[in-house]
């Protein structure tokens, strides 16, 4: 009896031997809502951007109302290393809590580091446990430290707000795709080998107002932090940068476009159409010389905002409309297209694509592929649905104009 | 390992005290002494068997010579008052006006056996046969000459009137709740199923309590092979006393050293008609109001008698909401400590910067804080539960409000782990059986530790044994996880979602015998389709 209480005791500690240690309360931990690289491979300077919890409640706490902005709900700070994880450990240096980047919501990638190389990186994501491959990636003009410590007015946390906005743009106007650490890596792992980044740049003259908390008194800060480009990636090195149109149009080839609007300019007037659905079918197909491209939009869109003379409920002049959008979104394609021959980068996957369906002519083109692209075709059909006019029929223009 | 020892410890002195107490009965039968024909004999005999008791009387009756002819012995207490006088009265008439012959021991007793006011009377021959009867609220008629007594049952006295039932209140249903007396008992059951087939089979278990245990069962309808279980079973218990029913459980139920119970007790008479139609037996003791039923399963610890009287939509929602706060009682602190220390990846960001925001500054770790409060909350619930009445209920709610709301504002523990252990403690009392509750208690204190030790994978490595001890478990030949485990597609009726009466054509299986039909099929009420035909008939007169 005795050796079986022994045995049964012996037992309970095991349990605190196997895991207490390794148990982390919620006050030990430096929760992570952003991360930035800079530098290049054999020195790295990583930026983290760590929650303040204790200033996150105190919007409901009965502390008064006046405390909300005399503690930011991020505290950044950077660490440097000769690799990725020894800058990471060196934060124990100065930072009493246990980094934690399983929440982590955006990584910054500086220009530097970008243009350097961003294997490291991805090796990194994939490797480890606590960090996820869901990650939002960014690009900056400048170091990736320099954005970090900007806020986001009203927001309280930056990384969480930058991702938000990714996803609001996706949703609602589609101009830059949201790209996450795993479609980065399968983009420019794949054979056509390159991707596109959205880009952080600073609006406005004054930036560095951005960095204290006290932008949060403003109404209207002087400087935002918000997306204007795209990086575009070769492999794993940042080699130039795209427009806001030309990313468009690269979203409309690469299928990315849930929701926009789009603007047409005709000689009757001006009118605004929302895209509600739109799916575009690039396909190469295979001529006596070259490879040419079909694309083939299907959207669906509806009438929002009109100034044009035309009598809208008659179906000659609806049909006007209807080829005036078609000419813009075929307009915005092959300026999509056009930055894809420009830079020779195969941004939109058609390399994957002639892959797929002649396995073999591939393994001849892969090599002069970057040509071949260059002197490729484009045929583009599209095809616009416009189902609803509103609840208004001809234009408010129309109506004065008749009177 | 530490269950094997425990059973070896429990089993042994057991095993040794029911070869003794074998031999003690069968040697205090043949002692058994005939009634002395003298009646004063018989009457110091029993003075001081009584030990000179004072609430035990005997009443003598003599002629005008002075003579002894009649004694009538009684317990002051335990017989009914007018019935006591009018049994005085006929023997007062017996007495003045003596009837022609009295002669022969025979004549005697039967003469009595019919003119007295009580319709349950027996014949006594022995001495050993008075203190039962006495003791039972009966009166015991001697006659000088005669070796044998009558014994007349005239029980009664200050008992209990039948009232709610104080721990199982329902909104609609009967409110009548048993009480400590069993006839009365016996009688509410009998009042509710008035069937010949309805079986009361009694015992007289306890070797100084004397307590009168009744098994009660539906000839046919109840599974015949667990009611000879039963009788067999308590038929063994070989004991000094029984003061409750929860005596008698612990000695015959399935699994002793379990946690769950395997045996449902009850204050409600419908619940006990309920389950006796549902082919279950009960069994009633004397002295308490609880009685119990078998076999269970663990899904009937989920089931009020209200889910039969509500509608059906109602009642499966309500069992659903119950299983559920069953989890939610035995798991929510666990994972709550699981996640916030060990898996913060688990939980979405917002919520783990709230939490984050509350935990600065507490001086604890997780599991002690979570510890603490779960402690906290049952010393409360005891203090609240030992308490004079009229202070209980303020005390407690005060208590948990002050050491709640205090502890928060002290920063001694967070504000989430506050709603975390009342929810929980709430989610308890939805459990509508005390015993089931009550082990989901004690598993929690487990499972908080394994998940302060090893996390999410503690949870998982707590909850599998616990699932397959629950499917190892079995009450009286039933599993205790039985309509899933084995499947039975009929029983299923009747367990998570309740069907409407018309459609419950069966009784459970395995739990009941062998009428199994309760009902004739396709019941549909056809009040609706009535409707439809009168509106769609054009009525002549409207023409």
């Amino acid at each position: 009896m005795r050796r079986n209480c022994g045995t049964l005791i012996l037992l309970l500690l095991c349990l605190y031997l196997a895991g207490c240690g390794n148990r982390t309360e919620l006050n030990e931990l430096g929760i992570t809502t952003a991360t930035g690289y800079d530098g290049h491979q054999g020195h790295w300077t990583i930026t983290y951007q760590v929650i303040v919890p204790s200033a996150m409640s105190s919007g409901s706490g009965s502390g008064g109302g006046g405390g909300g902005g005399s503690q930011g709900a991020v505290h950044t700070f950077s660490t440097q290393g000769t690799t990725i994880r020894e800058a990471v450990a060196a934060s124990s240096l100065e930072h009493p809590r246990k980094l934690y980047f399983a929440h982590t919501n955006i990584i910054v990638i500086g220009k530097e580091a970008a243009e350097a190389g961003i294997a490291e990186i991805l090796d990194n994501y994939y490797r480890n446990p606590d960090a996820r491959e869901t990650v939002k990636v960014f690009t900056v003009e400048g170091q990736a430290k320099d954005y970090l410590k900007k806020l986001v007015p009203p927001e309280k946390l930056p990384g969480k707000a930058l991702s938000n906005i990714m996803k609001q743009n996706q949703q609602l106007a589609s101009f830059f795709p949201a790209v996450s650490i795993h479609e980065l890596a399968l983009h420019i792992s794949s054979e056509s080998g390159a991707a596109g980044v959205p880009e952080l740049s600073v609006s406005g003259p004054d930036g560095a107002k951005l960095e204290s908390v006290a932008v949060y008194q403003q109404t209207s800060p002087a400087g935002k932090l918000r997306i204007s480009r795209l990086s575009i990636f070769n492999k794993d090195k940042m080699v130039g940068t795209l427009s806001k149109q030309q990313s468009l149009g690269l979203s409309w080839l690469n299928d990315q476009v849930q929701f926009t609007t789009i603007s047409s300019d005709a000689d009757s007037g001006l009118s605004a159409f929302q895209v509600r659905k739109a799916k575009v079918k690039v396909t190469p197909v295979k001529g006596p010389l070259h490879y040419t491209l079909a694309v083939k939009a299907n959207v669906k869109a509806q009438l929002v905002e009109s100034t044009s003379s035309e009598h809208i409920s008659a179906t000659p002049d609806w049909e006007k409309l209807l080829a005036q959008v078609e000419s813009v979104i075929e307009a915005q394609i092959r300026e999509g297209w056009a930055s894809i021959q420009q830079t020779k980068l195969d941004l939109a996957g058609i390399g994957n694509k002639i892959h797929r369906k002649y396995p073999r002519d591939w393994n001849t083109l892969k090599d002069t592929w970057p040509e071949e692209l260059a002197a490729m075709d484009i045929d583009i059909q599209v095809k616009v649905d416009l189902t609803r006019p509103g609840l208004f029929q001809d234009s408010f223009s129309r109506l004065l104009g008749e009177d | 390992m530490f269950m094997r020892w425990l059973k070896k410890v429990m089993k042994s002195p057991q095993k040794g005290k029911r070869n003794k107490e074998k031999v003690n009965p069968s040697a205090q039968q043949s002692s058994g002494q005939a009634i002395h024909p003298s009646l004063s004999h018989t009457r110091t005999v029993l003075q001081r068997q009584m030990g000179d008791s004072p609430d035990f009387i005997i009443r003598n009756f003599r002629d005008q010579s002075g003579s002894d002819l009649y004694a009538v012995c009684y317990i002051e207490g335990l017989i009914d008052a007018s019935l006591l006088t009018e049994l005085i009265g006929v023997l007062i008439q017996v007495v003045t006006s003596p009837p022609a012959d009295m002669a022969g021991e025979h004549t005697a007793l039967s003469f009595f056996q019919s003119i007295l006011p009580s319709g349950n009377t027996a014949i006594i021959q022995t001495q050993n046969e008075i203190y039962p009867a006495i003791l039972s609220g009966s009166a015991v008629i001697l006659t000088e000459g005669i070796p044998a007594g009558v014994e007349v049952s005239i029980t009664g006295g200050e008992r209990r009137a039948v009232g709610e039932p104080t721990s199982q209140t329902v909104i609609r249903g009967p409110k009548e709740g048993f009480t400590e007396e069993i006839a009365t008992n016996m009688a509410l059951i009998r009042r509710k199923i008035r069937s010949p087939d309805l079986r009361f089979v009694t015992h007289t278990i306890g070797k100084i309590t004397q307590t009168k245990v009744i098994v009660v069962y539906i000839e046919q309808i109840a599974n015949a092979e667990a009611v000879k279980e039963v009788n067999k079973r308590l038929r063994a218990i070989k004991t000094d006393s029984i003061l409750e029913s929860g005596y008698i459980e612990e000695f015959i139920q399935d699994a002793p050293l379990s946690v769950f119970p395997t045996m449902l007790n009850t204050e409600r008479p419908d619940t006990v008609a309920g389950s006796l139609l549902d082919g279950q037996f009960a069994v009633l003791v004397d002295g308490t109001p609880f009685a119990l039923v078998a076999p269970v399963t663990f899904f009937n610890f989920f089931q009020t008698p209200e889910d039969y009287y509500q509608r059906y939509d109602i009642s499966t929602f309500l069992r659903i909401v119950r299983l559920i706060s069953f989890m939610v009682s035995l798991l929510l602190p666990s994972i709550f400590i699981a996640l916030t220390t060990f898996q913060q990846e688990m939980i979405p960001t917002t919520l783990l910067v709230t939490l984050a925001a509350q935990r600065e500054g507490s001086p604890f770790p997780a599991l002690m804080e979570a510890l603490l409060m779960e402690l906290t909350f049952e010393v409360i619930r005891e203090a609240g539960v030992r308490m004079p009445r009229a202070i209980g209920p303020a005390i407690s709610i005060v208590g948990a409000l002050v050491i709640g709301q205090a502890a928060v504002e002290a920063g001694l523990v967070s504000g989430a782990m506050v709603i975390v252990v009342s929810f929980t403690a709430i989610s308890n009392f939805v459990i509508p059986y005390v015993d089931m509750a009550i082990s989901v208690r004690l598993l929690r204190f487990i499972l908080m530790f394994l998940a302060g030790t090893l996390g999410l994978f503690g949870i998982m490595a707590g909850t599998i044994p616990i699932l397959a001890h629950l499917l190892s478990l079995q009450s009286f030949g039933a599993d205790y996880f039985m309509p899933y485990s084995p499947f039975y597609k009929s029983n299923m009726k009747d367990l998570l979602i309740r069907v409407p009466w018309w459609a419950m054509k069966t009784r459970p299986k395995v739990k009941s015998g062998d009428k199994i039909t309760r009902q004739t099929p396709h019941q549909y009420p056809e009040g609706a389709n009535n409707i439809i035909s009168r509106v769609q008939d054009t009525d002549p007169s409207d023409q």
